[in-house]
């Protein structure tokens, strides 16, 4: 997990990656309130999916 | 403006499937599901899919776990989202978005979505859609409210429940 912090720095945006022979960006998000354990949730189906080549890939960083 | 920082942690993510022993505790919380009046097809799609992803499991549990009712529509949200998301069964390749093409399409999007809310309001509005696709309120209202892309599997499901023809769920911006 990265993060980058937005404006004055009390805004943080969360960037989850998943590192296999290749990193894969996946669904970033602002942490605000109780977010957290729900995107977490949702970043480890992500990875499976990932995992099983089930994904959708929108680009590549070179 | 932005600044990068550091890693924080490296996630890990387990491979292993849901434990046997949790398949009683999901059991368990599909019925209050159901006393919650969640759609049966939705509890049912849940308990499939949480069986075999360990994220779902984790959303389910969560929403067991919540007293706040709108931190649990949230739950409920995300949880149709990861359904839709594993319905996929392969990879897909789709197009790059360029970073300054970003607004734009967000605003194609939101006419977009505005557009068919109101055939949905035409047709008994989203009570009446959930009951018919299945697909909880509180998904339909994050689908509507939100600016990201559309799933095809969820204009399918509207269009079929509405009897939409295809130019109604027509957009470029599906996924």
């Amino acid at each position: 997990m990265k993060w980058d912090s937005l404006g004055s720095g009390k805004t943080e945006m969360r960037l989850p990656i998943l590192l296999q022979v290749d990193a894969f960006l996946s669904e970033a998000y602002i942490k605000t309130g109780r977010v957290e354990p729900r995107k977490l949730a949702r970043f480890k189906v992500f990875a499976e999916l990932i995992r099983q080549g089930r994904h959708t890939e929108r680009g590549r960083l070179k | 403006m932005s600044t990068h920082k550091k890693i924080i942690k490296s996630t890990s993510v387990d491979d292993t499937k849901t434990p046997v022993e949790s398949s009683f505790d999901l059991y368990r919380i599909a019925v209050s599901m159901g006393k919650a009046g969640l759609p049966k097809k939705f509890i049912d799609q849940a308990v499939q899919t949480a069986l075999a992803f360990e994220g779902v499991l984790d959303l389910v549990k969560l929403w067991d776990g919540e007293k706040d009712s709108s931190e649990r529509k949230e739950i409920v949200a995300d949880i149709q989202d990861m359904i839709d998301e594993c319905a996929q069964a392969e990879k897909v390749v789709a197009p790059y978005i360029r970073f300054n093409d970003l607004d734009q399409i967000a605003a194609d999007i939101r006419k977009f979505k505005d557009s068919l809310r109101l055939i949905v309001e035409d047709h008994g509005g989203l009570t009446d859609l959930s009951k018919k696709t299945g697909i909880p309120v509180q998904s339909l209202s994050r689908f509507f409210n939100s600016g990201s892309m559309p799933r095809r599997l969820t204009l399918l499901k509207i269009a079929e429940a509405l009897k939409l023809d295809a130019v109604q769920v027509a957009t470029e911006w599906s996924r």
